[in-house]
């Protein structure tokens, strides 16, 4: 899934990211409905994979704050959310009965359909409201908050690792703490 | 926003610490709604224990500390070979993370306790996923939602959150 993890860039807008993975997941959908056998088993991976972390992040961090912003807010989201709820369900079946069975074209294409629709509707009733009616430092701290929700664990140690054995750090993380607390505290 | 991006490394992989040790039985998608519930328990675990960025920024510094005690008590098969990660793992963050994940109202009340501002930036935030799961998510999360399978690795640093919800619960 390095095709959903672009470089991300400080002023970046959460409405052009959402757009962007909007924009993944059509792109997905017809790569799955395109190929077949080892290459289509894999692309649908990623398509799960995909729908899975984006509905995530939109339910976490887009629509409590398009519930509070968009006019109406509580029906949309309240809309939104049976959708992604029934999509979910949707994606489970179809992960249970596997890219190899005949049934599986036609069940993905009433799944496309339906997310598709799904993200269209946000577009229209949340994120061109949020375009709106937010301002941009709002949107940036969105966009880092999605980018750090979809972040995969590091491949390199951290950088601090050999300098005290694991085990007792969390000790020492704890008593300079407190100690920064006390300075501060008396300092203020 | 820089605390949450700095934090998001040690967040990461201390959800990959619980998702390993409490791997899902099911296929890809189970996987993630599993890891959707471990990563916003451990969000809420270490946004409580960082709640500013002078402790994020120390945390930067001294390292999270990593998952040795952790893989210990897991009896973690530590000789495989990609091992860096764990060296992001914090170990209380993921005490405090499986003790939410037992307990679904306990995670209310942590996520009650969240303090406004450096995290969220005044934004508001659903951790639904980890504090109303539905029977999909449950499903998925079968050994990592199980208090008995959890003890061991709650219990370290129960004490603790218990107190700071305790604390905070007086404050509010
Ligand atoms: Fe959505
Ligand atoms: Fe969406």
């Amino acid at each position: 899934m390095d095709d959903q993890r672009t470089a991300a860039t400080p002023d970046e807008d959460v409405v052009e990211l959402l757009l962007h993975r909007h924009g993944e997941i059509r792109n997905l959908f017809d790569e799955v409905r395109t190929t077949e056998g080892d290459a289509r088993r894999e692309a649908f991976g990623r398509l799960v994979r995909l729908l899975a972390v984006h509905e995530t992040a939109e339910e976490e961090l887009v629509h409590p704050l398009a519930r509070t912003t968009v006019p109406g807010g509580e029906g949309v989201v309240a809309d939104r959310l049976a959708e992604e709820r029934r999509a979910k369900e949707a994606l489970a079946q179809l992960e249970e009965l596997g890219p190899g069975e005949p049934r599986f074209l036609p069940l993905l294409d009433t799944l496309r359909r339906a997310v598709l629709e799904h993200a269209r509707a946000e577009e229209r009733y949340e994120f061109v409201k949020l375009a709106q009616e937010t301002d941009p430092a709002t949107r940036q701290s969105l966009a880092a908050a999605i980018r750090a929700a979809e972040t995969v664990a590091p491949t390199r140690p951290h950088p601090g690792v050999e300098s005290a054995s694991a085990g007792s750090m969390a000790a020492v993380v704890d008593r300079v703490r407190d100690a920064v607390r006390r300075a501060s505290a008396g300092s203020g | 926003m820089p605390a949450v991006s700095d934090l998001s490394s040690v967040i990461a992989a201390t959800t990959q610490w619980l998702l390993h040790a409490y791997p899902t039985t099911g296929r890809a998608f189970s996987a993630e709604l599993a890891r959707a519930q471990a990563r916003q328990a451990v969000t809420v675990a270490c946004w409580l224990r960082y709640p500013d960025p002078a402790d994020v920024a120390l945390l930067m510094l001294l390292g999270p500390g990593g998952a040795a005690r952790l893989d210990e008590i897991a009896g973690t098969d530590t000789t495989e070979a990609d091992t860096a990660w764990r060296t992001w793992v914090d170990e209380v963050a993921a005490s405090w993370a499986a003790c939410l994940l037992a307990d679904p109202e306990l995670a209310a009340d942590a996520v009650d306790a969240l303090a406004p501002g450096t995290h969220i930036a005044g934004r508001p935030v659903d951790f639904r996923r980890l504090t109303a799961p539905e029977e999909l998510d449950r499903g998925a999360a079968v050994l990592l939602r199980h208090p008995d399978l959890l003890a061991p690795v709650a219990d370290l640093h129960r004490a603790s959150l218990l107190d700071l919800l305790g604390t905070a619960r007086e404050a509010a």
